[in-house]
């Protein structure tokens, strides 16, 4: 397993986008793959880094990756900040029309559709989001 | 990711190139702000050297999308292919905005 802890702040973004990356190449996942992850990821990392140790000061975030067979990485995102469970979140409208369409609400949904087997857990102080990526 | 921004009359046309990641998108959202200041009606967003795009990034779309709608333009898409076209079509973006194949074509559709 190969893991990184970081600050949960936006400027960290880069080294754990970074880390997945190299992550997802040992993991032989194809490019395409590992471009849909960078959206995963800056979605995931951010919504920590901006809203999980708000009014308590800066915390660290862990990134840790398994890889159980070529094509798939498996990569658990955990903070210590408020308890806060991405995945219950009401699904956007996907209107056609521009008037009735929402701007919110879009970030996890692409998370649910292009990350598999994603689940959440708080254990111990700590949320822990764990998903999987393999080849689209 | 770099803007590249030219008008003609109330027609605005942004290139983006690069990677629209968080920071940028705040970047893009003040270009099309910037451009609807000085009178912009439709905005031809040129995609054809955009490698990638946040969900923030998406969210701006739609704001500025119907910003223009409400005053009777249109936010259009040019150019769009690779991963940011597979995020507009998963989050059906692609059928909210009219969409076409070059600058030019979307000029000829205004």
């Amino acid at each position: 397993m190969a893991s990184l802890s970081l600050h949960a702040a936006p400027e960290s973004l880069p080294a754990a986008m970074a880390f997945l990356r190299d992550q997802a190449r040992k993991a032989e996942i194809p490019e395409s793959s590992v471009a849909r992850l960078d959206v995963v990821i800056e979605e995931l990392f951010l919504n920590i880094a901006l809203y999980a140790y708000e009014g308590s000061g800066p915390g660290p975030v862990q990134l840790a990756c398994t890889s159980p067979s070529p094509g798939t990485l498996v990569v658990e995102l955990a903070d210590q900040g408020m308890e806060f469970n991405p995945l219950i979140s009401e699904p956007p409208n996907l209107h056609d029309s521009i008037e009735e369409r929402e701007s919110g609400g879009l970030g996890i949904f692409i998370v649910k559709q292009w990350a598999s087997a994603i689940s959440y857990l708080r254990s111990d102080g700590w949320n822990r989001l764990t998903f999987t990526i393999e080849a689209d | 990711m770099i803007i590249e921004a030219s008008s003609s009359g109330s027609t605005f046309v942004l290139k983006l190139i690069g990677r629209m990641d968080a920071n940028y998108s705040r970047e893009f959202d003040k270009a099309c702000n910037d451009c609807i200041a000085q009178g912009a009606k439709n905005i031809i967003v040129d995609m054809s050297e955009l490698a990638y795009v946040s969900s923030m990034g998406l969210r701006y779309f739609v704001n500025v999308g119907k910003t223009l709608n409400e005053a009777g333009g249109a936010l259009r898409l040019s150019g769009i292919h690779g991963l940011v076209k597979q995020l507009f079509q998963l989050t059906r973006l692609n059928d909210v905005f009219p969409t076409h194949d070059s600058v030019d074509a979307a000029l000829a559709a205004i």
